[in-house]
């Protein structure tokens, strides 16, 4: 061996510690999932998952972006809303390397997501602070649905006042459903519904003229962030449309003049086979997959939202508080135009998919709770909305499941508005409305629960325990009290 | 000899030194955690007694008109029969009735739909739709100003006669209509 000498042994020993650091930092820039740039109807890049791993830096900050025809003040994941899609797939682990530049705290839910309640995960009683740093991390479980899932602040308080923001994203899983021959064939679109209320000189309205008790509508309607956008259908072919009510109360009612819709999919999860529908009711949260054949003749074609009363009564700002237009006037009497689907060059006719993922129903349940919603006075906070007569409290539990059982959760709307439900971590099937048994076996995160309805759900705790919660999804509603503590135990 | 092979040591020392930091300083991104994970109990003031409306106070004490009226209202909905508390409280007498008629009840009176709100009075023939302050309603009574038909707040802004809440004071304003379902500024709260 030859002889080092020490001056030797130090120089090479630096030489290899300085090869190491920059070895290092070489390695740290490429893990990172990179940005694919997409086409057509969505414009906003998508971040999709490699090597088993989605890892990605996201920060949420207010921005001035382009909406329709002039320039407003949102807030945005990554300066976009609505933000990059996110994909990944059953099995992967997910890394958010997440930044708070707003001027308020918040945090992430991944809304539909069957992924751990506590840690950094799916848990929504965390709390950054603007200017704070947070490392998302978990695990798609191996089984988990391929869907249209999404992610959204979800801070108590202020949740419908930053989704309202803009700040909204797809999360989206991969799998065995997008294998499906029909589906892999067809066209892939994603439509982000979102609306917004922008004064004249492109900041967002101020709150204190909002209908809060109705829940914050605005004039502005988007798709993928933009008015009207164009899509194509190829004549013959399959338009697959995963759609996503990102809105904070608004509802939409979809239809698509002379065609109808074949449902694929209800809140990211897969129905047995495409049921046919003429419209869609989507409330804030809910998602839909569909097919849209392009067997009309060919030519241009309009997506609407057909006018549904929620339970509305005269949304202020009816004319009044410096004149923000009939807001959520239109819901009530007229379409509204969301997109115009535009026929393009023919193809060979594509048929649509026979069956899809198989669906069983759940077994009996173990227990059967009751949940009244409504809104009214409570001794220590005023007007509230309520369920079961109370208003949300932090530091209580409201209730107590245990792992691996399964519960109906009858649903009583004793009130004057709609309210949606939707629970935290575990997807559930309806059983019967009004006393009615539901015809389509389903699985949903979120549903309607109309003024006067009742709607039985049946839900299986799985996999997680942890404390986490169920609320209405028309935000305001959830901010103003119509919340619950649910502790799943182990 | 030995002089110079020591300062070369301590200068090499002093090199790995800082190379070894500026790995350890790099090496894991956003360490900065500043997330509270609050799934503990909070103290929650409950200490707190019913609230104390601010819309208690009379302004209108020489009111000398009409007390009687009939309030419609829907059999469920949480807010209207706190209005029906205000009302009474300033010497209104209340005859209050259910009714799931209520859309139709609000187009037979002619109400503007972007007027409507949750419960619909009706007194001395006028109407006063949604929670309208009662002092409102006194001076409306005693001006009766011309071609005006009744009074409107509409939808439930919080805050309001029946809505007050904790932390939330949204300013509102009192609309006068006519039969054509023309507003003028009645009344505005801006702060309260």
């Amino acid at each position: 061996m030859a002889k080092l000498n020490r001056r030797q042994f130090i120089a090479l020993g630096i030489g290899g510690a300085g090869i190491a650091v920059a070895g290092n930092w070489l390695r740290q820039k490429t893990i990172y999932s990179q940005p694919v740039p997409q086409s057509s109807a969505n414009p906003a890049p998508v971040y999709q998952s490699s090597d088993g791993l989605l890892e990605l830096d996201l920060e949420a900050r207010e921005r001035l972006v382009d909406l329709g025809n002039r320039q407003a003040s949102l807030l945005t994941y990554n300066g976009q809303s609505p933000a990059p899609r996110l994909e990944a797939r059953s099995g992967d682990k997910v890394r958010l390397h997440f930044t708070n530049n707003l001027e308020q705290p918040t945090n992430i839910h991944y809304h539909g997501l069957h992924i751990p309640l506590t840690g950094n995960a799916d848990n929504v009683f965390l709390e950054i602070e603007p200017g704070k740093k947070l490392t998302y991390e978990f695990q798609i479980p191996n089984n988990h649905p391929s869907g249209t899932f999404w992610y959204h602040p979800h801070l108590h308080g202020l949740v419908a006042e930053q989704l309202f923001g803009g700040l909204a994203g797809l999360f989206i899983v991969r799998g065995e459903d997008d294998e499906i021959p029909e589906l892999k064939a067809a066209q892939e679109e994603f439509l982000v519904l979102q609306d917004f209320s922008i004064n004249a000189d492109g900041r967002r309205t101020n709150s204190a003229h909002m209908s809060l008790m109705m829940g914050r509508e605005g004039e502005v309607i988007a798709v993928n962030g933009r008015l009207n956008p164009s899509i194509a259908l190829a004549e013959g072919g399959l338009l697959r449309l995963r759609i996503l009510n990102a809105s904070p109360s608004r509802f939409y009612r979809l239809a698509l003049e002379e065609h109808s819709f074949y449902q694929l999919a209800t809140d990211g999860n897969s129905l047995s086979e495409p049921i046919e529908v003429n419209d869609l009711l989507l409330t804030p949260g809910q998602r839909a997959d569909v097919l849209v054949r392009g067997d009309k003749e060919s030519g241009k074609y309009r997506l609407l939202n057909l006018p549904y009363d929620r339970g509305s009564m005269g949304m202020m700002g009816g004319g009044m508080m410096g004149g923000r237009g009939m807001m959520g006037r239109d819901n009530r009497d007229e379409p509204m135009l969301l997109a115009t689907i535009n026929y393009e060059s023919a193809v060979e006719s594509m048929a649509l998919p026979s069956r899809l993922n198989s669906i069983s129903a759940l077994p009996k349940p173990h227990t059967v709770r009751r949940f009244e919603l409504n809104h009214g006075m409570s001794p220590a906070v005023g007007m509230a909305f309520l369920i079961n007569g109370e208003p949300y409290r932090h530091d209580l539990i409201h209730t107590q499941v245990k792992l691996n059982t399964i519960e109906d959760w009858e649903l009583i709307n004793t009130g004057v508005m709609d309210h949606p439900f939707h629970i935290h971590g575990n997807a559930f099937q309806i059983i019967s409305r009004n006393g009615q048994p539901e015809p389509l076996l389903a699985w949903r995160d979120t549903v309607l629960v109309k003024r006067g309805e009742t709607v039985r759900i049946r839900i299986p705790f799985r996999d997680f325990a942890g404390k986490t919660v169920y609320h209405c999804h028309v935000l305001d509603h959830e901010d103003l009290g119509m919340m619950g503590n649910l502790m799943i135990e182990a | 000899m030995s002089n110079l092979l020591s300062k070369i040591t301590i200068t090499s020392i002093a090199v790995a030194g800082a190379i070894v930091s500026a790995y350890y300083f790099t090496s894991t991104p956003g360490k900065d955690l500043a997330a509270t994970s609050s799934n503990s109990a909070i103290a929650q003031d409950t200490a707190q007694a019913t609230l104390v409306s601010v819309w208690d106070k009379e302004t209108e004490a020489d009111y000398s008109g009409t007390t009687e009226m009939t309030v419609y209202r829907s059999p469920t909905c949480g807010c209207c029969g706190v209005w029906v508390d205000h009302a009474q409280k300033h010497g209104f007498k209340i005859e209050d009735i259910k009714t799931d008629e209520m859309e139709a009840l609000k187009q037979k009176h002619n109400i503007p739909p972007e007027l409507a709100s949750c419960h619909t009075t009706i007194i001395d023939g006028y109407v006063m739709e949604g929670h309208i302050p009662a002092d409102d309603i006194k001076r409306f009574l005693t001006e009766q100003p011309d071609n005006m038909v009744g009074l409107a707040v509409p939808g439930m802004p919080i805050g309001t006669p029946g809505m007050e809440a904790k932390d939330i004071k949204q300013p509102f304003q009192v609309l006068a209509f006519n039969d054509k379902g023309e507003v003028e500024v009645f009344n505005e709260y801006e702060s309260y």
